[in-house]
């Protein structure tokens, strides 16, 4: 189980995990792909992928610890 | 607990919906959302024997919102789609609780590959890995709950929970909600999206996860009046003009309308009017009044007891509805119960 932590976009109030790509957001999930924590403030989310998922180049893998760190509880809470 | 409100769709085109029975509709052109049986191709979701049934044809585009509160800020949302287009899904988000207070929802949207997203709060929280193709028809449910300010979201479909059971700690909590439905991709009707009746339930233990039907049934015999309503109580009178469908130029009026005066219309044998013998989780009666300076509300009844709605202040095309899970007196609904429909000034 791979974890990233992700950059969003908002859109009409919507919340959708995102690469950016020369500027350009676009929306990325793939079938199971789910996201146990989104930071709004900051427009992250913490990203669970699927076995086999190929992340985009701008998501940062992270561990279950630092999750926890950066969002208590996200994790085995 | 238990069923708090259901919807059969009938043959009211999109214009009646949003003028006259609570609905709100984004589009009422009957290019984008009609009645199945004008839509050329109509698949029903249905059973034998069953009166004649409706499902709602719509577009992508477009999108239908229940009468505002109608919903419990916890419980189950439920209905069934059929898309009639081999195209794969669209990013619509198609299937949704909302909440009263902010607009922000739990909902489904179609993702790549006819898999789904669940949104709680507005929030990305998971892509289904199952696939829903196009062309069949599939049960939908959410469970939900945004009664507190951490709310929870799992989607259900064809009886199977497809995704975990979300929550998301900044929602505003809600003492009501209501519904939207749309189309799943963008297409004329011919190639539209199908839905049957809505389903809700209070309570997260509700079985929200079963399909069901949802038939509707016009009242069948006048009952009693209180008042002078016109046309007057007598043979069917009032039946024939308060039947379905929908038609704000069949009504009965009471020129001088005072607390307490209602008319009561009767369902008689609800497995004879269903065409089946049925198990029946609830009965919910619709209604409308345009009036001035009063409230109205519906209420189920059997035998002498009623189950009663809420009182509304009656306004233009001003909805009203009762739900019965149970006989008012205790114990399941059966075949061959009559059902009484009552609508009242309060």
């Amino acid at each position: 189980m791979a974890i990233y932590l992700t950059p969003g976009v908002e859109t009409d109030g919507q919340y959708d995990p995102a690469t950016d790509v020369d500027g350009t957001m676009t929306v990325f999930t793939v079938p199971g792909m789910r996201s146990p924590h989104c930071d709004k403030d900051s427009l992250l989310f913490v990203i669970v992928a699927p076995e086999g998922m190929v992340a985009p180049s701008d998501w940062e893998e992270k561990t279950e610890a630092e999750i926890n760190v950066l969002y208590p509880g996200t994790f085995g809470g | 607990m238990g069923l708090k409100w259901s919807w059969a769709w009938g043959p009211e085109i999109a214009l009646v919906l949003e003028n006259s029975s609570g609905w709100d509709l984004s589009s009422t052109s009957a290019n984008n959302i009609a009645p199945s049986a004008s839509g050329g191709v109509a698949p029903e979701f249905t059973y034998a024997g069953s009166p004649t049934r409706y499902s709602l044809n719509m577009r992508g585009s477009s999108l239908a919102r229940t009468p505002l509160g109608i919903g419990a800020p916890q419980g189950w949302l439920s209905s069934h789609w059929y898309l009639n287009n081999a195209s794969p899904l669209w990013g619509y988000n198609f299937f949704q609780v909302t909440a009263t207070s902010n607009g922000r929802g739990i909902y489904a949207q179609g993702a790549g590959g006819n898999t789904l997203n669940l949104y709680v709060n507005n929030f990305f929280r998971e892509q289904t890995t199952q696939v829903f193709p196009s062309q069949t028809w599939h049960s939908i449910g959410i469970k939900y709950d945004m009664s507190g300010t951490t709310w929870s979201g799992q989607l259900w479909m064809n009886g199977v929970a497809v995704t975990s059971d979300w929550t998301d700690t900044g929602g505003v909590a809600q003492t009501s909600c209501y519904f939207q439905i749309s189309g799943v991709i963008n297409a004329g009707l011919a190639d539209g999206t199908f839905w049957s009746g809505l389903v809700h339930y209070d309570d997260m233990a509700d079985p929200g996860s079963t399909s069901r039907f949802v038939t509707r049934v016009s009242p069948t015999a006048d009952v009693s009046e209180v008042g002078s309503w016109s046309p007057a109580s007598g043979g069917t009178a009032q039946t024939t003009e308060l039947a379905s469908p929908l038609n704000t130029a069949t009504t009965v009026t009471d020129g001088t309308p005072a607390s307490g005066d209602n008319v009561v219309l009767n369902v008689n044998n609800l497995g004879t009017q269903l065409g089946v013998t049925p198990n029946i989780y609830g009965v919910t009666a619709h209604g409308y009044a345009d009036g001035v300076g009063i409230s109205i509300e519906a209420a189920v009844g059997e035998g002498a007891t009623y189950t009663t709605g809420s009182s509304v202040v009656a306004g233009a095309a001003t909805y009203a509805t009762a739900t019965a899970p149970t006989k008012p007196a205790g114990g399941a609904w059966s075949s061959g119960d009559t059902v009484l429909l009552k609508f009242e000034v309060s």
